[in-house]
């Protein structure tokens, strides 16, 4: 059995669904877990920003690699006439025509030994070194130059493993060689950059003489074969990548800029949006603190229940997830012979309007246990008076009702709030309603216009009071269809079946249904009865 | 045991080389016997002879050298083991040139005989007077000898460098050609001829010898030798200069080409040592011969 007043029993959350919500919370506010989540997201922006950077250095060294296979690829065709007659003139024909290309550095021509038969080297790159106090360009890459040709004329094969293998590379030449190797291992199909030049090797491992990786130069080589596929000599072609080397600077000062932005973003957005979601879960907390104030300041079963022949059953169904504020009370006089019931409705919604609510509550008691003496209007006006003295508080709206449980006498005053039935015999009728005059200045506290209600509580008969909460100002009376909920609580009245407060609480959930809005909002049922049923 | 097989396995390929062997001239000899006798007067009387007399004038390198120079060479080229021809006056001879001889003689299959002459400018009066059939040392064709002498297809491309030790004094070949530099050259050359052609204004000093001539730009008696480009290499490979020759603007002045020179009035041997240059290159042969001296043919730019 549900306690008066109160909303009927929830349904008892499974354990995991407690767990999980606790988890959750506990997650939301843990500053470690906040910590890992913004060290992945950045992790993975960098990982993302990189690769892409990354990609387009790819894409300006692919350019020169495929210009320096191509480069070779059609000099060995050309120059197997001139190594066979060891002619430097076409050799220097043919290289001539490379060194309009302003990254060419370098042009070599080998016999099938290896052994040097026509080089030439650009001027201003001769210079270039001399000016950095660097060895010459033959004597500084002579032992990779010819470890290379030797390479090629013994083993293709083995010097595109051994380049592919070296360790002298950079940062981004290892990502791609990582990458490669996942690719191969997920791919069989994917074949190596290499593989697919044929017989003309890359070679952008080279080294300095501490053993660094050397990113000045790379280079291209391949044999000179005759039409009988015999092999005749080396052909080599270097480049100089100092304007590689700056766009690829270029590219990576601006993937820092980017990467550095997107982080600050992240960091930014990530901390702005964590500071509003503590502040919304302390809310959130703050909320479900007042819904249990107001729970709490309910009415008890003592005051509930069939006393001094009137039967009171309420259900109060809160708003989910929002604080509407809407609570009751009743109060007994000392013989039992009359009911107050009051039902306070602050204007808004939130912990303050809850606060309000409480407060008056608070002081409606305090005032009956000091047994004062007010006709309900004044009273209204005194709770008025105290919502009013809260600073930066809204209007309440108020409902006063005095039955006398005797005769069924019904005096009271209400605002703009909730509706009234009185259902006996299948009918339903509300109240007489009388708007009281509005004064020069407005109630203060209070949200108008008010009403003096008078009636008389049949015996049988049944008072429905369905409030739903005010929320915003506006006249909540509209918002809930007093008759068709009347209709609805005859109609389960003559089943007979269940307590009164069973059909209180089957009120508020139906008229929860038929109110728009109606789960961001609290739902009062109120049923008074009299004589039979009662 | 073990020891007389592989002994027994080595007679019998010995045995197998030497049948080959002379049944590779006989195959040759029989081939022949299907072709007519040549109507090449030269070639008629190699034939009848049985020998090919090769006019050379030693002292160009790597073209032909005899006796020390010709070790010297070999040495420098690391081919000691290579064999060294016997000149008909005795002296010993070696070089790219006597390779290129041998090479003809051995396609004719006859004999080589090499004759040596001191002098360079008496080595196509050799030719003239019948002595020799066909002269080789590094000689380069030029419309001047084509007009007495009649020349193959060329087997070696060369030419003229302007060379000097002070490659930042001589960026050009204005700074070169001013009154006040002295220009050496070797007499009755080619580079001679480009020198007085090029050069007039500049003084000019003339050697008979190779030798001399780089000799006197390492004495700074001359500031620039005019020589072809395998000349200044030989220099600095035999020390004949303290140091490295740079040569002014980086290229050669002139292209020369260097062919078998032979007598006017029998094209049909010309065209024949045509053919053997052609035979040479396509084959891989001259690319083989030519990389035991490749230390004065390449070329560093």
């Amino acid at each position: 059995m549900s306690r008066p007043g109160h909303p009927e029993k929830e349904k008892e959350k499974s354990p995991f669904t407690a767990w999980r919500e606790r988890l959750a919370d506990r997650l939301a506010r843990s500053s470690r877990v906040f910590l890992i989540g913004l060290l992945l997201a950045c992790g993975v922006e960098v990982v993302v920003d990189w690769n892409a950077t990354l990609k387009e250095i790819n894409i300006l060294r692919g350019g020169m690699r495929q210009r320096g296979l191509n480069y070779v690829s059609i000099l060995a065709k050309a120059a197997v006439e001139p190594t066979l007659s060891y002619d430097a003139d076409a050799m220097d024909n043919l290289s001539s025509g490379l060194f309009s290309d302003e990254d060419v550095a370098y042009v070599r021509f080998t016999d099938q030994r290896g052994t040097l038969l026509y080089d030439r080297l650009r001027p201003s790159f001769r210079d270039l070194l001399k000016q950095r106090k660097e060895p010459p360009f033959r004597e500084r890459y002579a032992t990779q130059m010819e470890r290379d040709i030797d390479g090629i004329l013994t083993d293709p094969e083995r010097l595109k493993t051994h380049i592919r293998m070296s360790r002298h590379r950079d940062f981004a030449q290892a990502w791609n060689d990582t990458v490669a190797a996942l690719a191969s291992r997920l791919s069989r199909n994917a074949a190596q950059p290499d593989d697919r030049a044929g017989p003309v090797v890359y070679q952008d491992r080279l080294r300095k003489t501490d053993h660094t990786h050397d990113a000045e130069v790379t280079y291209a080589l391949g044999d000179i074969e005759d039409e009988r596929n015999e092999t005749w000599g080396v052909v080599l072609v270097a480049f100089s990548m100092e304007r590689t080397n700056a766009a690829i600077q270029h590219k990576l000062v601006k993937g820092a800029g980017m990467l550095v932005f997107f982080i600050g973003l992240i960091l930014v957005q990530n901390v702005l949006s964590r500071r509003d979601k503590l502040r919304l879960l302390d809310l959130e907390v703050q909320k479900r603190g007042a819904r249990a104030a107001i729970l709490a300041a309910l009415p008890g079963q003592s005051e509930t229940g069939a006393q001094g022949g009137v039967t009171i059953a309420a259900v109060l169904k809160q708003a989910e997830g929002g604080v509407d504020g809407l609570l009751w009370d009743v109060q007994r006089t000392a013989d039992e012979g009359r009911v107050e019931v009051l039902v306070i409705d602050p204007d808004g919604e939130g912990v303050a309007a809850a606060a309000t609510a409480l407060h008056v509550l608070a002081t409606f008691r305090q005032r009956c246990t000091q047994g004062a003496q007010a006709t309900p209007e004044e009273e209204v006006r005194r709770l008025g008076q105290v919502a009013a003295s809260l600073p930066l508080s809204r209007p309440v709206g108020l409902l006063l009702l005095r039955i006398d449980g005797k005769s069924g006498e019904i005096q009271g005053v209400s605002g703009p709030i909730g509706g009234l039935r009185l259902i006996s015999e299948g009918s339903r009728v509300p109240l007489a309603e009388t708007p009281i005059q509005a004064g020069p200045e407005p109630i203060p506290g209070v949200m108008e216009p008010l009403f003096r209600l008078a009636g008389t509580l049949p015996s049988p008969g049944l008072l429905l009071l369905i409030f739903a909460g005010t929320g915003r100002s506006e006249d909540a009376r509209r918002r809930v269809d007093a008759d068709a909920v009347a209709g609805y609580v005859g109609r389960e009245r003559r089943k007979e079946k269940g307590s009164l407060q069973e059909l209180a609480a089957d009120t508020a959930i139906w008229a929860r249904g038929r109110v728009a809005g109606g789960s961001t909002r609290d739902v009062l049922a109120l049923i008074l009865a009299r004589g039979e049923g009662a | 045991m073990d020891d007389k097989r592989p002994r027994r396995r080595d007679f019998g390929l010995a045995a197998l080389g030497v049948c080959v062997g002379l049944l590779l001239p006989a195959r040759r000899v029989c081939a022949d016997a299907h072709l007519p006798p040549p109507r090449s007067p030269t070639l008629l009387r190699i034939r009848e002879s049985r020998k090919l007399r090769v006019g050379m004038c030693p002292g160009v390198s790597p073209f032909i050298l005899a006796e020390a120079e010709a070790d010297e060479l070999l040495r420098l080229a690391g081919q000691e083991k290579t064999q060294k021809r016997r000149a008909d006056d005795g002296r010993m001879v070696a070089g790219l040139d006597v390779d290129l001889a041998a090479f003809t003689a051995q396609g004719l299959g006859v004999e080589l005989e090499i004759a040596l002459c001191d002098k360079f400018e008496d080595l196509f009066l050799t030719l003239g007077k019948d002595q020799v059939d066909v002269v080789l040392s590094g000689v380069s064709r030029t419309l001047a000898r084509a007009a007495a002498l009649s020349f193959s297809a060329p087997y070696l491309v060369s030419g003229q460098e302007v060379l000097t030790r002070e490659p930042a004094r001589f960026a050009s070949l204005k700074e070169v050609n001013v009154a006040r530099v002295r220009v050496g050259v070797e007499e009755g050359t080619t580079g001679e001829s480009f020198a007085r052609r090029t050069l007039p204004l500049a003084r000019l000093s003339r050697y008979v010898r190779p030798d001399d001539l780089f000799r006197a730009l390492e004495g700074k008696q001359i500031d620039i030798a005019v020589a072809d480009g395998l000349l200044g290499r030989d220099a600095v490979l035999r020390h004949l200069v303290g140091g490295p020759l740079s040569s002014v603007e980086n290229r050669r002045f002139t292209s020369e080409q260097i062919a078998f020179a032979t007598r006017q009035g029998d094209p049909d041997f010309t065209e024949y040592l045509s053919l053997v240059v052609h035979d040479l290159k396509v084959s891989g042969h001259f690319h083989l011969l030519a990389h035991r001296y490749n230390l004065w043919l390449r070329t560093e730019r």
